[in-house]
């Protein structure tokens, strides 16, 4: 396999042992059938429940950090410079899939890689050098302390090498903050779940890959998957969605979440906007501060720039433009609403290493509880933390970043840090009883939304962040999003093509909206047939093999609720949607049903598991399979 | 016989309920002026102040099978179905 990989792999994996400073490299195939789980999400997947198992914690040395590429990763196809990352979360305890994008996908395979796995705990802060089909760990001492951008520009220097993709952590990382984060490119972020808090552990302050190519990637039907990216950005352009994604990234996805009343403010304690919200929008900002396009690896999008704030009090501020997430997070969801200080507290976060969505909804607790005197000044060190204050936000990051005073307890999460605080405060904060917080989303007003964050793995969605069926047309936006008949019903319709994307690894922006053309370009770089039923099959079998790993290192299917304060009803706004919560357990237990799981325990059923091939899994879970 | 129209549930509040309704008209613009008449208020829910339809809100030809999007000054006929969906996603 090492000297005759399938088209589209390298046909090896880099394990590297940090405790011992051992580099290993592995035959792919041998190690993960690659048809059953073709690469990124479902590579990583099956290696960490194959090598991590039940009580081993998340910052344990056996635990698996797994950076992992998928086939279509490094050719010129738009979006895949993304990779995926799993691991066993900081958050949950629980397994993690998020995904980056930006080049490292494209530059690990170049380097002669289809995934990293790193194990143990270095006994000093290093970083891991790919490239030429070679991998080398460097020391990282003089790394340490340094922010994410920083981080980068040093190793940069350092190597001299003028393509390079870099992961790092900032202090946020290093200190072990939950919720830490790894940026790469001073813009993507493998955000969710602690990923950052997981390499902090290991000691690892960056990964870098060379874009050098090691030799070509081997493609079977070059000119097929040339003609089927041209049809893909025509499919594009002509989508609804995804035609403005094409145009504006998702600087224009405000307007509909604020139209419709689906917009957080203030911690959910209120759903009334000011006149003036349009200023978040793309239309406004685009044509105001300057931008300068900094696309991803092979992307044509006009989704990524860098900006320069041009109003204001943080005028001549020079930054990443935020993503729709980010412009909530820092902005409505905490009370701002100036774009140009929201472009410096998401820039300061990136550099800090703390993810935009759990440390919003950490800040606006806090200001919840500031507001009504459950915390005071003297609690905060001084910092007032009235919503919109931005430099009191500013400082409070860098307090939960250095786990100072307060931030110690912040540092978290929503959830934990509410049950330190005690009192009502568990009731305020917006969390899954997993662990985690939602997207920048009021999902109130959507318990599609809801039901896949609560339910989700992965600690975030697992289900809504995909393509669709090309046969499924305009109806997979067409569930009612608060019928609990029917909000089950279309998360379970939709279930495992997002872990497809996942696994080939391709960004779901830039793959566009529709799953067939997908497993066309999958099928014209391997050679392999794939039919649609087998493509979601390979989706499905990585959700179950999920929850089976959930399932064995604790997390329960009562950890799939939300909050009180999640679940709650909208008091104003245009929507006023009503509480989830007297439905939950029925809607839940119809998701399990229909999953083929079993409620009580959580367990995927045998039949199921047997079903896709998870026959192992299934003894390891019910001491026996279906055919026993 | 009109312009059968199925509407995104974020609307029923002012339908009383009902997502499938009907509406006379020869545009997508009449036929949306025409259900303000019989649910008032939707116009100003589909439509900004300049009359435009805003941004998240998508009207098509019902196709299960394809996106056929029409604009307000689009031709209908008696007998069509449209439907209207709020077009949402995160990122």
């Amino acid at each position: 396999m090492k000297n005759n990989p399938p088209s589209g792999y390298a046909g090896q994996l880099l394990w590297v042992d940090l405790t011992s400073r051992r580099l290993s490299q592995i035959d792919t195939a041998t190690h993960v059938p690659l048809k059953l789980y073709l690469g990124g999400t479902g590579l990583g997947m099956r290696i960490l429940y194959d090598n991590v198992p039940p009580k081993v914690q998340w910052n344990e040395a056996q635990n698996l950090l797994i950076l992992a590429t998928g086939p279509l990763n490094g050719t010129r196809i738009a979006g895949t410079g993304t990779v995926s990352i799993v691991t066993k979360g900081a958050m949950t305890n629980g397994a993690t899939s998020t995904q980056a994008s930006g080049f490292m996908g494209a530059y690990l395979k170049h380097s002669g890689f289809d995934a990293i796995v790193l194990e143990g705990i270095a006994d000093q802060w290093s970083y891991l050098y790919l490239h030429n089909g070679v991998a080398e760990l460097r020391s990282a001492s003089h790394l340490v302390g340094k922010d994410t951008n920083q981080t980068e520009e040093s190793i940069r220097k350092e190597l001299g090498a003028k393509r390079l993709s870099i992961f790092s952590i900032g202090p946020a990382g290093e200190n072990l903050v939950r919720f830490a984060c790894i940026v790469s490119g001073k813009t993507h972020v493998a955000a969710h779940n602690g990923v950052g808090a997981v390499m902090g552990a290991k000691k690892l302050k960056a990964i870098v890959a060379s874009g050098e190519p090691v030799k070509p990637l081997a493609v079977h039907d070059p000119s097929r998957l040339s003609q089927l990216s041209r049809e893909v950005l025509k499919s594009t352009k002509e989508h609804p969605i995804w035609g403005r994604w094409y145009e504006w990234g998702t600087s224009r996805v405000m307007e509909g979440y604020s139209g419709l009343g689906l917009l957080p403010v203030k911690n959910y304690t209120t759903n009334e906007l000011p006149p003036d919200i349009d200023k978040f929008s793309g239309t406004y900002y685009r044509e105001r501060f300057h931008i300068k396009r900094n696309p991803c690896w092979a992307c044509q999008f006009h989704h990524c720039h860098t900006l320069e704030v041009t109003e204001g009090p943080y005028s001549g501020y020079i930054a990443e433009e935020p993503e729709y997430e980010q412009w909530t997070a820092w902005g409505p969801q905490i009370g701002v609403f100036d774009p140009g200080a929201v472009v410096v507290l998401s820039d300061e976060a990136d550099k800090l290493g703390l993810d935009a969505n759990e440390g919003s909804w950490v800040i606006g607790m806090v200001m919840e509880c500031f507001e009504k005197g459950i915390i005071t000044k003297s609690d905060t060190d001084g910092l007032i933390m009235t919503w919109g204050n931005i430099e009191a936000v500013r400082a409070m990051l860098r307090k939960i970043t250095s786990r100072e005073g307060i931030g110690n307890v912040l540092a978290q999460g929503a959830k934990e840090a509410s049950k330190l605080m005690g009192g009502d405060v568990p009731n305020m904060g917006v969390y899954t009883l997993k662990g985690t917080t939602p997207r920048a989303h009021d999902d109130r007003g959507n318990w599609l939304w809801m039901l896949d964050h609560c339910t989700s793995n992965t600690s975030v969605s697992e289900t809504l962040v995909a393509a669709s069926l090309a046969t499924q047309g305009y109806l997979m936006f067409d569930a009612d999003p608060l019928d609990p008949e029917a909000v089950p019903k279309a998360i379970v319709s939709r279930k495992g093509i997002m872990q497809f994307e996942d696994s080939l690894i391709i960004c779901f922006i830039a793959g566009g909206p529709y799953l067939e053309p997908l497993i066309q370009m999958t099928e014209a770089v391997t050679g392999w047939q794939i039919s649609i039923e087998e493509a979601l099959d390979i989706g499905l079998r990585i959700v179950h093999l999920m929850k089976a790993f959930n399932v064995r290192h604790g997390l329960t299917t009562e950890m799939d609720f939300p909050s009180p304060r999640y679940g709650s009803s909208q008091t104003d706004g245009p929507l006023r949607a009503r509480s989830a919560l007297p439905d939950w357990s029925r809607m839940l237990h119809s998701y399990y049903t229909q999953m083929g799981w079993d409620y009580k325990s959580g367990r995927p059923l045998p039949q199921t598991l047997s079903k896709f091939s998870l026959d192992g899994v299934a003894k390891d879970l019910w001491g026996t399979s279906s055919d026993d | 016989m009109g312009v059968k129209i199925r509407l995104h549930p974020y609307l029923k509040d002012l339908t009383g309920g009902r997502i499938s309704v009907e509406a006379a008209g020869q545009t997508v613009a009449e036929c949306i002026d025409n259900l303000d008449t019989q649910y008032p208020g939707i116009r100003s829910r589909l439509c900004d102040q300049s009359g435009q339809l805003r941004s998240f809100y998508n009207v098509f030809l019902d196709s299960s099978e394809s996106f056929h999007l029409l604009e307000l000054k689009s031709k209908v006929n008696d007998g069509d179905k449209i439907t209207i969906l709020a077009l949402i996603s995160g990122g």
